[in-house]
């Protein structure tokens, strides 16, 4: 049975569309989306989607996201022949650096950065404060996943965000969907809502 | 779409190291070298400043830096009793006798400048190779034209583009060739082939007539 407060809020698919088609902008054929479903005592579930079944996967996060379970994407581009539950080593290229800013003020720092170009902002939640994931995008694909590892450690030590944002599977909430927060997270103030996307300063 | 991840890192190394320096604007306008930063901090010290500066331009030239990016750093260093115009004129000076010296980390010839006319974001989707007239022509607003990018009109290459495009590497990198600049734009011309007609029949479906029943 869902909680009360989860009733009434929808995912939006446009803003699904065009959150996975940005990242998903400079992959190439052999590259895959890995999709992973969490929920609170619900079994984790992972699947993944080539590039070809775009329309496909975005009816199938709007279903899973229905049925209450958080959505999320590995950000980095998954090479279709590796494993299931693909690992930082099957990673080959990275084509954003990324934050992730879940603490009290470390949004509007994050927001508010100018020394790299934001190319979009998913704001994923505003109670009881703000908090973001901010995308920098790169010009060209970047291979060496040692050096991006380094690279997001120190982009969150020097934005205040999560430094644990480094390893190139991780995974993020994919834009326009519902997050359900967690009973204890409820408890803190938190409550459901649509993750927003932001690109030049217009929400999708 | 137009971070370079070196770049970042390097920006992100000498902001972690020195919080003095944490300021965004700060760092976004900052040299990546200690070295560079040294210079730029003895740049206020009385007396200073010119071998300073003469320094960090010399640095930033080298780094491949463009005039403007070079200014942005230097006019934050105008000291006490000087406006920054002086100061633009000043280290405007010291960047056209940096760039006449050490002309950047490349040699500006063909190969590179044909590299910069295919490869940088603001000239790559300039030039192309109109195949039915066979004429070189401009099909997006070249740097060098102000105006909204929208309403630019596509139209054939001439004399005078070869200088703008000539004028704009001096000012942005350093003296170079007209042959060269010449050569360069066409190759980058050839590039990019715009041919309606090869397109279409390209795009035709095979069929099974035999041919040989029409002749």
């Amino acid at each position: 049975m869902s909680h009360p407060i989860f009733d009434g809020l929808k995912p939006n698919k446009n803003t699904i569309n065009v959150f996975l088609k940005k990242i998903s902008k400079n992959w190439q054929n052999s590259d895959a989306f890995e999709l992973r479903f969490l929920g609170d005592h619900k079994t984790p579930y992972n699947c993944r989607f080539e590039l070809t079944q775009f329309d496909e996967m975005v009816d199938f996060i709007i279903g899973m996201n229905e049925n209450q379970l958080n959505c999320y994407v590995v950000i980095n581009p998954i090479p279709i022949n590796a494993p299931r539950w693909a690992k930082d080593e099957h990673i080959q290229c990275a084509h954003y650096a990324f934050v992730d800013a879940d603490e009290r003020g470390a949004a509007e720092r994050s927001r508010n950065c100018d020394i790299f170009t934001i190319d979009m902002e998913v704001v994923t939640g505003t109670q009881p404060f703000l908090r973001n994931h901010i995308y920098f995008g790169f010009r060209e694909p970047f291979s060496d996943m040692r050096q991006w590892t380094e690279l997001q450690k120190q982009l969150g030590r020097y934005l205040g965000t999560d430094t644990a944002i480094h390893n190139p599977s991780r995974i993020m909430r994919i834009a326009g969907t519902v997050s359900y927060p967690t009973e204890r997270k409820i408890k803190r103030g938190y409550v459901p809502e649509v993750a927003r996307l932001i690109i030049g300063g217009c929400y999708v | 779409m137009s971070n370079d991840p070196n770049i970042m890192m390097q920006i992100l190394q000498f902001a972690v190291e020195d919080p003095v320096i944490q300021s965004s604007k700060n760092m976004q306008r900052m040299a990546t070298s200690a070295e560079k930063k040294d210079w730029i901090a003895n740049s206020q010290i009385d007396g200073q400043w010119n071998a300073s500066m003469l320094q960090v331009t010399k640095n930033m030239v080298l780094d491949g830096k463009s005039d403007e990016a070079i200014h942005a750093v230097t006019d934050d260093l105008t000291t006490a009793g000087y406006t920054v115009q002086q100061t633009r004129n000043q280290v405007q000076k010291m960047i056209d006798g940096a760039r006449e010296k050490f002309g950047g980390k490349m040699p500006r010839n063909t190969a590179n400048v044909f590299a910069m006319l295919t490869q940088d974001e603001r000239w790559s989707q300039v030039f192309a190779l109109d195949e039915l007239h066979n004429r070189c022509m401009i099909i997006a607003k070249p740097p060098f034209q102000t105006g909204d990018p929208k309403y630019f009109k596509p139209r054939a290459v001439s004399d005078n583009d070869y200088t703008h495009v000539l004028m704009w590497i001096e000012r942005h990198w350093g003296n170079v060739k007209k042959q060269v600049v010449i050569d360069a734009v066409n190759a980058a011309c050839d590039e990019q082939r715009i041919s309606p007609e090869r397109h279409y029949l390209e795009g035709l479906q095979s069929c099974d007539y035999n041919t040989d029943c029409f002749f």
